[in-house]
Formats: structure tokens, C-alpha cells, sequence
């Protein structure tokens, strides 16, 4: 029996499960990513997205499946951003970052705990990622953001993330990828407070160089989570050729307020 | 002449919301960030007049308005 008439026979409510997946890889010997990628490409739903399907039909969910997103920073918003791309199907993440977790980020990073301080974060990510979906493929890139060396990886993306803390870097990264016409989510928070945009440069949110309020209020979890959720709203809209922002979004936490430039 | 500021995040924070403030002709952009000591609070991200974006040297005109926000840099 070939493959595809497997999983045909062993679909519950018409999803594919774990179990059959499982069963698929022993008999067929191949890996999970290939047991979904037939299931997808035949129009057959894994039933870990039973619940997307509503909002994300299956012809899309495979389109994901295919993308491959970039993302810069492992810290705050790149950790939520990735767990968030991960569940919901992107099917390759790129993630950068040459930190290790430290314990003052135990207040809002994503898988940072006492068992994973001074490891590098991109790993932590990495390992935990792939254990919700084994269906990812996850590269960790453990250096940090540069420009030249991280050029090419700009290339192979669908979407580039911008989970950087650092206002002058970021606006780097907004103009590598504006310069090569490539997707680009930016994101950033400082307290109650964030900002995002999507495909463009950012010097008119940045006039002043230099660190940002962020150094003196911190980084809340609300306001990471906040940030990560719309960030990737965004890199999914992108990735399905779906409306996305035109004009920086300015997100207040404090007063409720979500502000179009 | 007469010019609404309006302030955002943390440059709210024991000064206002929106204000119509009076100030002498040929006043900058720069000279309104200056007198709300706003960079005390933070380095300038935003700064928009009658919803454009403009540097700091802008010359501002009567009945403008201008928008201040905070520079939100953390990730």
C-alpha cells in the first residue's frame, strides 16, 4: 500500500492523528515532515490544526508548511514569536541569537527557567520548538545579528522577524531587508508600551539614536506577549498574501489604545 | 499662536494627554520636545505634525499639531 492510500485509511473524522503518523513513519520508514507534507499536499488536515481550520484552511496551512521565517533575537519577543509560528504550522524557522539565558529574563522569556540559565537561547528554542511540532525543521544560528554574514540567511526567508533589542540594529535589519524587497515584521517594547511595522525602513519611529524608554521602565510579560502575538499575526498574513500593516501600529497597554500612524 | 501637543507612553506621565499651548512664532519642533523636558523621560521615536512625519528643526505654523512619542527599542 502506498503511502498516501495509508493515511486515507487511518484518518480520524477525516484529520490526520499522531498515531497514524507514527504508524506511517515505521511502516513506510520515513520522517514525520514527510508523513505531513503528503498529508498536506493531498488536501488532509493533521488534526493538531483541527482547530486553525476555520481561520487558516488547509491549502494555506500547507503554504506554511513550505515557508521558511527568520528570526532575529531569541530573547523576549522572538521567544513567543517562534512558539507562535511553531503551533500554528510554519514549517522552517531560521533562529538567531548568540545569548544565553540569564536570570533577569526569567520575568518574560519563553522557555528560560532555572534548568536553562547559560544556555544559548537559539538552542533552548530550538529543542523545545521541535518537541511541540516534530513536524519543524529549526535552525539555530548562535551568533549574533551581523549584517554581512546574515545577508544570506535574509535570502532563504519568506519573513524576517525583528526580535532585536537594539533601536540602531534594528533599523539596520529594516534596511537590509528593505533593500532586497523582502517581508519584514518589526516589533519593539518598552513597558506598557509597543510598536510595530511591516515592510519598511525605520527611521521615522527611531529620530534619535541610542537605546530606547525601555532601559528604564523594563520589559514586562503582558507587553512581550502582546507584541510577539501581533508580530506574528503579521508574519502570517505575509507568509498567505493577506492584508497586512501599512502604516507603523503603536500599541498602548496602559490606556488600551491602538494607534495608526 | 496657538499649537496642540499631544503626547504618548511615558512622556504622559506627570504632564498631559493633549494640550493647546501658546507659543511664539518661528518656535521649533525641537523647542517644544526642550521646554516638556520630554528627553529627560526618553530619546524622541515619533515626531509627527498634523500626522506627517517631520525632523526636529520643523518650523511649526499656527494651529498645528504635534504628536510626541517615546523611542520603544526592546525586544
Amino acid at each position: 500500500m502506498e503511502l498516501l492510500d495509508f493515511l486515507k485509511n487511518h484518518l480520524n473524522e477525516g484529520f490526520l492523528p499522531l498515531t497514524t503518523t507514527f504508524e506511517a513513519m515505521k511502516t513506510f520508514t520515513c520522517n514525520f515532515k514527510d508523513v505531513e507534507e503528503m498529508a498536506l499536499k493531498h488536501n488532509i488536515l493533521p488534526l493538531r490544526y483541527k482547530r486553525n481550520q476555520k481561520t487558516i484552511s488547509t491549502h494555506e496551512q500547507y503554504t506554511l508548511f513550505q515557508s521558511t521565517v527568520l528570526v532575529i533575537g531569541c530573547g523576549g519577543l522572538g521567544g513567543f514569536v517562534s512558539e507562535m509560528l511553531t503551533r500554528i504550522g510554519v514549517g522552517n524557522l531560521i533562529l538567531c541569537d548568540g545569548d544565553v539565558f540569564e536570570e533577569h529574563n526569567l520575568n518574560r522569556q519563553n522557555f528560560s527557567s532555572p534548568k536553562t540559565l547559560g544556555r544559548l537561547k537559539a538552542e533552548v528554542l530550538k529543542e523545545n520548538l521541535e518537541a511541540i511540532n516534530p513536524a519543524l525543521h529549526v535552525r539555530s544560528i548562535t551568533t549574533f545579528f551581523d549584517p554581512i554574514a546574515d545577508a544570506k540567511l535574509i535570502q532563504e526567508a519568506d519573513v524576517v522577524v525583528d526580535a532585536l533589542d537594539n533601536p540602531d540594529l534594528k533599523c539596520l535589519l529594516a534596511k537590509l531587508c528593505y533593500e532586497r524587497a523582502k517581508p519584514f515584521v518589526h516589533g519593539a517594547i518598552a513597558g506598557y508600551y509597543s510598536q510595530f511595522s511591516t515592510s519598511a525602513l525605520l527611521e521615522p519611529l527611531y529620530t534619535q539614536k541610542g537605546d530606547g524608554v525601555e532601559k528604564k521602565v523594563g520589559n514586562p510579560a503582558f507587553t512581550v506577549c502582546f507584541a510577539a502575538s501581533i508580530q506574528s499575526a503579521e508574519v502570517v498574513k505575509l507568509l498567505l498574501g493577506k492584508p497586512h500593516l501599512q502604516t507603523p501600529l503603536m500599541g498602548d497597554l496602559w490606556e488600551y489604545e491602538l494607534i495608526s500612524l | 499662536m496657538h499649537v496642540i501637543v499631544k503626547l504618548f507612553a511615558q512622556y504622559r506621565e506627570g504632564r498631559f494627554k493633549a494640550e493647546q499651548r501658546e507659543y511664539p512664532n518661528g518656535t521649533t519642533a525641537q523647542t517644544v520636545i526642550d521646554t516638556l523636558e520630554l528627553e529627560r523621560v526618553s530619546p524622541l521615536g515619533v515626531l509627527m505634525v498634523n500626522g506627517r512625519h517631520v525632523a526636529p528643526s520643523y518650523i511649526l505654523q499656527e494651529g498645528d499639531e504635534i504628536a510626541l512619542f517615546p523611542k520603544v527599542g526592546g525586544g
